[in-house]
């Protein structure tokens, strides 16, 4: 049998052995004490470790952003209305009035979109020049 | 399906182990918690780059493990922490948990015996997923865990009272 080497008393531990040369390892510390006696210590460590390890966790509150259907399709959505915009509606504005409506009526269409924007959680002050997208949690 | 329906379901389950090895490094809840967010979102802009053949918990630790060394360069840009060689503060307050006392004595060991310290007891990785983690062969995993196991053995006997 090869010697046991100092590390493989580390994998014993951890249950990282081939079942082989774990018997091996068994075989080894039932003839030396001093073998025994050193994987008592570290087994005793490891598990005084672990606990302490264990005692730092928590359940973070992570949000994964992804883009939706909806406002994936957003930039092919606008250049289709800016486009009828353009070909339909644009060469009957013939008087300021018209103008003043039509430009009113893009300004409360871009509000109505931010607002959508802001009920769904996409839109964070942090994020504002980001791709637009929703949060979904998968912590608490 | 979307890569976050794949995605999240894989990350669900490691949140805590995440969350506890940030904190063991960079100290406080909210910079832990900070970098596993980061990291989520980092992975999963990665996750068509995943090979399936590995292990998905070594190597998404891998992406917080940067996560959290950045979050140390900017600490050290900002003058309040050293990367190269963390010291907690003097001005910090005495250890009271028992994660605290385990993280100070990991702290005063060599960075690879640290790394690898906390991957395996605040992250919990098996050997095949260190050796993924930091790039080196599972036999170099073998020997430099059992050194940074007995270095802090030492370092622990030397801070008891």
């Amino acid at each position: 049998m090869k010697p046991i080497e100092p590390a493989e008393l580390s994998a014993y531990l951890d249950g990282e052995l081939n079942p082989i040369r774990a018997r091996e390892v068994e075989t080894a510390m039932t003839n030396e004490p001093a073998l025994r006696a050193e994987f008592n210590a570290l087994t005793e460590a490891d598990t005084a470790w672990r606990a302490a390890a264990r005692s730092a966790e928590f359940r973070p509150a992570v949000r994964l952003r992804h883009s939706t259907a909806v406002w994936a399709s957003l930039p092919a959505a606008t250049a289709g209305v800016a486009l009828l915009v353009a070909v339909r509606i644009l060469p009957r504005l013939t008087d300021t009035l018209a103008w003043g409506f039509f430009l009113h009526g893009i300004t409360l269409a871009i509000m109505v979109v931010w607002v959508i924007r802001l009920a769904r959680g996409g839109a964070v002050a942090a994020n504002s020049l980001q791709s637009p997208g929703t949060h979904n949690a998968i912590g608490p | 399906m979307s890569r976050r329906v794949q995605y999240a379901p894989l990350l669900q389950p490691l949140l805590g182990q995440a969350a506890g090895y940030s904190r063991s490094i960079l100290r406080t809840r909210h910079d832990a918690e900070d970098a596993v967010q980061q990291a989520a979102l980092r992975g999963l802009e990665r996750i068509a780059t995943f090979d399936a053949s590995r292990s998905f918990k070594g190597w998404w630790f891998a992406i917080l493990r940067n996560c959290c060394i950045d979050t140390l360069r900017e600490f050290r840009a900002a003058k309040t922490e050293s990367l190269e060689n963390f010291d907690p503060p003097d001005c910090m307050p005495p250890d009271t948990s028992a994660w605290e006392c385990l993280s100070t004595a990991m702290n005063r060991l060599s960075q690879d015996h640290r790394e690898i310290l906390r991957l395996r007891y605040f992250a919990d990785l098996s050997y095949r997923e260190l050796a993924e983690t930091l790039n080196i062969p599972q036999g170099t995993v073998m020997s430099r865990l059992h050194l940074a196991r007995k270095a802090l053995q030492a370092q622990m006997r030397k801070e008891e009272p």
